[in-house]
């Protein structure tokens, strides 16, 4: 059943949404359960007077019988990676720990106008560096159903405001599966969209050719909700594509009988037998609703995490160069330009991104940039084409969106072996293909997520799947009584 | 090609400079161990043999070009709120040379 008002799954929606339209009141009652989660460290910064002041505005604007947009009412996090005018945005970082944006992401815009009520910025690896929200300056954000876990990252904070049920939307950003990870980790809705089909305009950049701002929720209709709503052309990023966006909404209700899947028999390698069993039974669901199931092999697969990493450090090295506290971030330092310069960058970035671009600057220095750099520019390369033929006979593939469960808070410290759990995420990005997490139970209480990749511009597909399989799962309960 | 790349404390200490990011002798030892274990897992792309054009980024747009008028931008107060340290209309930097 969908709301009419908002085009939401009400049936999915928890009961403070049916049961009060006073959007201030809504806002109070998110506040409320920010503060009772507060020790799971979700949120870097609270907009209690901005939020408010939305509701009132809106609340004013339904009083007299006004016009209100498709997100009217709905509350919506967002990771703090993305430029809100006026609302401090860190990066979970140091270096911007008072960083005040003096303009809008297109996406906040279009929230904005579409009447959702901002009501914080999560919290997020250190530039979107990890995959585990444990490298934010700020401290890690708590999984949901163990808190002595890991919530996954990097949109870590975006998927756990989610499962606390403080906000029904939120946007994360993925470069190499920070939407997806957190997403599968606390058992809700995560989607990447293709590449260019959000604008980025406003995004803090990490690796500027894998990043992909996209939508999180716990039911796979308000996901297609907030992903109709930010998704579309931008002349401010021209990496936007120009071709309308479908009704994301009404397409996920279309059925998936019918759709051809793909199962990546590489993608359930070398892990945990409980782990790919959940898998392969959500895929048997899908198999139930009338979708059509195959084995694929995807030999090349494992070359995508190496390639990856060459070429995300490479991007970032470039980007975070702008970080020199003069223009932003900075702070006043004494000392000529190049003193300014390395205390500011030393003292304001965290190991892990100084890592990251000490091996960009690497890999693109004069005598390693072929034998790294481009190696994965070609690897790249083979990579999306082996999936453009796989999309040939298949609407979708699926794989597990992580290859392990939750671990404990500091329970990896070698940085290669963190590495190595984006390995079901990274090629997806690679290829600059959409894909979407989806709960899929439970293994010693702990949640797995089922991954479903797309072809380019195909989000709908994946949506009909998630809705399909929602429908026969009711995955959304799970998150009051995980089984 | 294949042979093994190996990142010594010299080339650290380049690195690191040319980053602008100075290190702690603790700092350059853990660095350096965790860069080649890296740099070793990174080999596996290096060695291999592929005859396809490098991918830098996933196309599907062609270049997309605008009238070159002018528009509206940022106040010079929203230009200057984030500066860490500014001098009336101008950032400060410090003393580029000498």
């Amino acid at each position: 059943m969908v709301c009419v008002r908002t085009g939401v799954g009400i049936d999915s929606l928890p009961e403070q949404v049916l049961g009060s339209v006073d959007p201030v009141e809504r806002v109070y009652r998110a506040l409320e359960k920010i503060e009772e989660a507060k020790g799971l460290n979700a949120f870097i910064t609270v907009d209690k007077e901005g939020a408010l002041r939305s509701a009132e505005e809106l609340k004013r604007r339904i009083r007299m019988g006004g016009k209100t947009g498709r997100l009217a009412g709905l509350l919506v996090a967002v990771k703090d990676n993305i430029s809100t005018k006026g609302l401090r945005t860190t990066c979970a970082s140091r270096m911007l720990e008072n960083y005040v944006p003096v303009y809008d992401a297109t996406v906040i815009e279009r929230i904005r106008r579409e009447d959702g009520i901002i009501i914080g910025k999560t919290n997020m690896d250190e530039f979107a560096m990890g995959s585990s929200t444990e490298t934010s300056f700020f401290g890690p954000t708590k999984n949901f159903f163990d808190h002595s876990r890991v919530s996954g990252g990097s949109s870590g904070g975006s998927a756990v405001s989610l499962a606390t049920g403080a906000v029904e939307i939120a946007l994360g950003s993925d470069t190499g599966g920070s939407i997806r990870n957190p997403a599968a980790f606390n058992s809700i809705v995560g989607l990447k969209p293709t590449y260019g089909r959000v604008s980025r305009y406003g995004l803090i950049a990490y690796a500027s050719s894998l990043d992909q701002i996209g939508p999180m929720a716990r039911d796979t209709l308000s996901t297609a909700l907030l992903l109709k709503v930010i998704a579309g052309g931008d002349p401010r990023d021209l990496t936007t594509s120009t071709r309308d966006p479908p009704d994301y909404v009404e397409e996920a209700t279309s059925g998936a009988k019918g759709l051809r899947i793909g199962i990546v028999k590489e993608g359930f390698m070398n892990i945990d037998e409980k782990i790919s069993g959940k898998v392969y039974d959500a895929i048997g669901v899908l198999e139930k609703t009338g979708c059509l199931v195959e084995e694929v092999s995807f030999p090349f697969l494992k070359y995508a995490l190496p390639a990856y990493y060459i070429i995300a450090m490479a991007e970032c090295s470039s980007n975070l160069a702008r970080f020199d506290g003069i223009r932003y971030g900075g702070r006043s330092v004494e000392g000529k330009w190049e003193e300014r310069v390395v205390k500011i960058r030393t003292e304001g970035f965290g190991e892990e991104v100084k890592r990251r671009i000490f091996l960009g600057t690497f890999v693109l220095s004069a005598g390693y940039k072929e034998d790294f750099y481009m190696k994965a520019c070609r690897v790249r390369r083979k990579i999306h084409d082996d999936f453009k033929l796989l999309f040939k006979d298949f609407n979708a593939l699926a794989m597990p969106t992580m290859p392990v469960l939750p671990w404990r808070i500091g329970g990896i410290v070698s940085p290669l072996e963190m590495y190595m759990m984006d390995f079901e995420t990274v090629a997806v990005n690679l290829a600059g293909l959409p894909a979407v997490s989806v709960p899929a139970g439970f293994v010693n209480s702990l949640p797995v997520g089922l991954q479903l990749i797309g072809n380019h511009f195909e989000e709908a597909t994946l949506l009909r799947l998630a809705y399909a399989y929602e429908s026969e799962t009711r995955f959304t309960s799970w998150l009051r009584s995980p089984t | 090609m294949s042979g093994k790349v190996v990142v010594s404390r010299e080339e650290i200490l380049h690195y690191a400079k040319l980053c602008k990011i100075s290190l702690s002798e603790a700092e350059v030892e853990k660095l350096q161990k965790d860069v080649n274990e890296i740099l070793e897992y990174f080999n596996t792309v290096r060695s291999l043999q592929l005859d396809v054009e490098p991918m830098a980024y996933v196309s599907g747009f062609s270049e997309v070009l605008r009238e070159d008028e002018p528009a509206e931008t940022l106040s010079e107060d929203d230009v200057f709120k984030n500066a860490g340290e500014k001098d009336e209309k101008w950032f400060v930097s410090g003393q580029v040379l000498g």
